[in-house]
């Protein structure tokens, strides 16, 4: 087996490396299934994430990646192109995993507005104290609402930009920066009484 | 406060809100340059920025549970299977009451499948207890000797793994492959010489620190079913 140091050029990218997706779903709405294949390998790991972030449940996330992607396979030819594919592919996965959660009766966070009193009414040391620090990102997430960690989560791991992740979570832009700042002022609460505590 | 001031409270509000997008570097040019002239005299949000980056970073160390797209994609496919393609629906311009009819058609058959998974979940165990008592020979005692594993392995290799590379992966802990792989994309891979330095614990150790493999794991004689 070739060993790595060895290898003194940089390797190019095969031109298969990079498929154009908008491509890709036009092969889908033909039903060329080995473009479906493509495109499902493509975001399966990235919606993994976004949907286990959002939904903070191991069990369930590959059920809710094949529903969103079942809803690609069946409703491709309504994509208008106006987008990129992957904000409408994150948007249908959004919002089936809101409608998870909400099944579950998991989806019982209050609206934005109230959230600034939250923080500083938070009478909840015990919690944080409770949290791992070696963990406590993941453990303090759990303490935000499905629809700030999702900001999070495309913000920072997926570099979109603002107006893109509204388009996503099909709400203003304004509403994106605020549900950023309030996740951002809880986390940093919640990091200081750690470190407190 | 005069009118300049607030002017700037305003701006320093706006940038404040920028940052995060700052940080992950999709901002466009213009508003790129707005929050770097801001950086630039604006302590507090010099400040934020660095936390900013420290979150981005977290976010970035944290890795997901790694389950397999392709073995994912195939379960989808059972699903397809049940379906008719988009252009076929097309071409046969169903009506909605149709599309609407084979919709429950396979959520009730998607149903009974989950219905039949939760009951063998359930009785499972109390199967595989009355399955001992069915075969009373195959029992343990203290003098027995331990469980005996296979020289065989259940291997699933990355779908980024081309054939070549699987195959001086295999060869690298001197196993062969035995047939073609089960529905779920798994390798079933012999040890061409059990009684060897490499036992199939340690060469499903070995195949599992490889970045291409996705899983490996050593079976135990009834599992594979057969001797080596």
């Amino acid at each position: 087996m070739p060993r790595i140091a060895s290898i003194k050029k940089p390797m190019s990218k095969p031109p298969t490396e990079a498929p154009d997706e908008n491509e890709l779903l036009r092969r889908v709405v033909k039903g060329d299934t080995a473009a479906f294949e493509r495109l499902y390998l493509i975001y399966h790991s990235k919606l993994q994430r976004f949907i286990l972030r959002m939904t903070n449940r191991v069990d369930g996330v590959d059920e809710l990646i094949q529903d969103t992607m079942m809803v690609v396979w069946e409703k491709a030819e309504n994509f208008d192109y106006t987008c990129k594919p992957s904000t409408w592919i994150f948007g249908i996965a959004y919002r089936k995993a809101l409608k998870s959660l909400a099944k579950n009766g998991r989806y019982d966070f209050m609206e934005d507005t109230d959230e600034m009193s939250e923080i500083l009414a938070d009478t909840r040391p015990t919690q944080a104290m409770e949290l791992e620090l070696v963990d406590w990102l993941g453990s303090a997430l759990t303490l935000l609402s499905p629809d700030q960690r999702a900001v999070l989560e495309l913000t920072f791991h997926h570099g979109l930009h603002y107006k893109e992740i509204a388009d996503i979570l099909d709400c203003p832009e304004n509403t994106v920066k605020t549900r950023m700042f309030h996740a951002r002022k809880k986390l940093q609460h919640l990091a200081a009484e750690l470190k407190k505590g | 406060m005069n009118e300049q001031a607030i002017r700037k409270t305003g701006e320093h509000d706006e940038i404040a809100l920028l940052l995060p997008w700052y940080a992950n570097h999709s901002l466009p040019d213009d508003e790129r340059q707005r929050v770097e002239r801001h950086l630039t005299s604006c302590l507090i949000c010099h400040h934020e920025l660095k936390s900013i980056e420290q979150l981005k970073m977290s976010f970035d160390e944290g890795d997901s549970p790694n389950t397999v797209a392709h073995v994912s994609f195939r379960n989808l496919q059972k699903k397809l299977g049940a379906k008719p393609s988009p252009t076929a629906s097309r071409h046969t311009n169903p009506t909605e009451a149709g599309t609407n009819r084979r919709h429950r058609l396979f959520r009730r058959e998607a149903f009974g499948w989950a219905m039949a998974a939760g009951v063998l979940l359930t009785i499972g165990p109390s199967l595989l207890k009355q399955a001992e008592s069915w075969f009373p020979n195959q029992y343990a005692t203290l003098s027995s000797a331990s469980p005996s594993v296979s020289a065989q392995m259940e291997v699933v290799f990355s779908p980024e793994v081309m054939a070549k590379h699987r195959d001086e992966l295999i060869e690298s802990v001197g196993g062969e492959l035995v047939g073609n792989p089960n529905s779920l994309g798994a390798y079933r891979i012999r040890l061409r010489s059990p009684s060897s330095k490499i036992d199939p614990a340690t060469a499903a150790a070995m195949l599992r620190r490889q970045p291409g493999v996705l899983l490996a794991e050593p079976l135990v004689a009834s599992k594979a079913g057969q001797t080596p």
